[in-house]
């Protein structure tokens, strides 16, 4: 495989841009990227566009917008992991000389919907098939949480401290105080034993990563991305505590370590803590640092475009660590992904 | 509402089936191809009722919607419960039972055909959908405990 170099991230941070259309938004995050860019392949992450905008083929929008038209356009969803499925199909592509620049966007457009509506964009990562007993994504996530609680002969705290520690990075970014998990628990009640507070918000946004594989010094590498699925039926898994799809995803991504850097994109709280089991169930040891800027929880989370996030914050850090492992998991462990990323001349 | 698909799935959702893996005997909500605990093949697979009775694992309810407050109006109660060999069933808790759905865990439940819950016109047909219940024992139990702690049933 060719060496595939992260170039250059832009984005636009989470929030309700209500004067912008999904165009708009995918606009102003990939136009600083292009100038005297030769794109060679766009991959999209545009989960949203279909349920939300009512728009199919997002990936021909985001040409159209941007005035590309290069040798391969292609979309990717993943549901809320889109973001590592068109990523994947990047580094695949570079990494075998099909293609030497891909521009990969992520972006939702969700203030448009109310917040129920935004739920249920969640509860559409379920099977539907499976999902004849009409159970939410949030109603779900709490019969996990309660299961893990029971499982792990923890509490409810156990949870909080995610969600906690995640605002507690975040606010250390904006220099605000951020809740203890006590007063987390203390939060408005949407499926026992979650709080709203254990839900990322959901916002509008967009990001856009430009990889390369010509060679530059200093700069961050993907060294490898990995994936992993599992039975979408949360309850007729094996374990459904197991996170099996993140094992799968992390075992495929490292060359037998796990990076001491690990950043984890979910959408509750109890998907982190079982994705973090996951991972120590492969690494045998604990990361010493998990989400930099507090990942979904601080910043908020834009539908399926979370890894490319993860990237900027990657990017934009000034931490010493050599490499990072960036997991995003779908719906509630169905599919992940994860990349390892590492710094080029360390 | 997908009436196609609902009315597709409406004799086996009343039934109460699902799929069952004949070496394992785990239970399928959708065709699969492999069993999803052996990995047995379940191409031949046939559909089969699921246990009648069950016992509570685990509530929660639907979520709030900060926006509105819409927290009472729309709570909808879910318990997990196992079905005997250790596979677990999230269904809906029938209605009459949601104030009690956190005392019911551990207590044994059944499967039953109850209203759907949300808003129907004049003219639309009355939808039914399984549900959890508590038996008449589990709730002659609830009672008493309450009766004795001197709470409010």
């Amino acid at each position: 495989m060719r060496s595939v170099a992260v170039a250059g991230v832009h984005a636009l941070p989470p929030d309700q841009y209500w004067s912008l259309s999904l165009g708009d938004l995918i606009l102003a995050a990939a136009t600083p990227l292009l100038s005297g860019q030769d794109i060679d392949a766009l991959f999209c992450a545009l989960p949203s566009a279909a349920p939300v905008q009512n728009q199919a083929d997002g990936a021909a929008i985001a040409a159209d917008r941007l005035g590309l038209s290069p040798k391969i356009v292609q979309g990717a969803d993943a549901g809320d992991a889109s973001a590592g499925a068109a990523l994947q199909l990047a580094w695949q592509f570079l990494g075998s000389g099909a293609v030497e620049t891909a521009l990969v966007i992520g972006a939702a457009k969700t203030s448009d919907l109310g917040e129920h509506d935004r739920q249920v964009l969640l509860d559409r990562l379920l099977d539907q098939e499976a999902d004849e007993n009409a159970l939410s994504y949030a109603a779900q996530a709490g019969l996990l949480a309660g299961q893990y609680c029971q499982a792990r002969t923890g509490n409810a705290e156990r949870l909080a401290s995610v969600t906690s520690s995640n605002l507690s990075a975040w606010s250390g970014e904006c220099g605000r105080a951020a809740p203890s998990s006590a007063e987390l628990r203390r939060d408005l009640v949407v499926a026992p034993p979650l709080v709203r507070s254990d839900f990322p918000q959901l916002l509008d946004g967009a990001c856009a990563v430009l990889l390369t594989t010509k060679s530059a010094r200093d700069c961050w590498t993907i060294e490898s991305v990995g994936a992993g699925s599992d039975t979408v039926s949360l309850w007729e898994r094996r374990d459904p505590l197991a996170f099996v799809a993140v094992e799968k995803a992390v075992t495929g991504a490292i060359d037998g370590t796990i990076p001491a850097w690990v950043e984890i994109d979910c959408g509750v709280s109890i998907a982190q803590r079982l994705t973090e089991d996951a991972i120590l169930r492969v690494a045998k040891t604990k990361p010493d640092l998990v989400n930099i800027r507090g990942g979904s929880h601080g910043r908020g989370r834009v539908f399926g475009s979370s890894l490319l996030y993860q990237f900027g914050d990657i990017i934009d850090s000034r931490a010493s660590f050599p490499s990072v492992l960036a997991v995003t998991v779908a719906g509630l462990g169905s599919r992940a992904f994860a990349a390892r990323l590492g710094k080029s001349g360390t | 509402m997908n009436v196609v698909a609902a009315w597709r799935n409406r004799a086996r959702a009343l039934r109460g089936e699902f799929g069952q893996c004949q070496a394992c005997r785990r239970y399928a909500s959708v065709r699969r191809t492999r069993c999803a605990r052996c990995g047995h093949t379940m191409t031949e697979s046939k559909t089969v009722p699921l246990p009648q009775r069950m016992r509570a694992a685990g509530y929660s309810h639907r979520h709030t919607v900060v926006e509105v407050m819409d927290q009472s109006a729309a709570e909808a109660p879910f318990m997990l419960a196992d079905g005997g060999d250790g596979q677990l069933f999230a269904f809906p808790l029938c209605e009459s039972d949601a104030r009690s759905g956190p005392l019911l865990v551990g207590e044994e439940l059944e499967l039953v055909l109850r209203r759907s819950e949300g808003e129907l016109s004049p003219t639309e047909a009355i939808a039914y959908r399984r549900k959890l219940a508590a038996t008449q024992s589990t709730r002659a139990k609830l009672k008493s405990q309450t009766k004795a702690e001197g709470r409010k049933p």
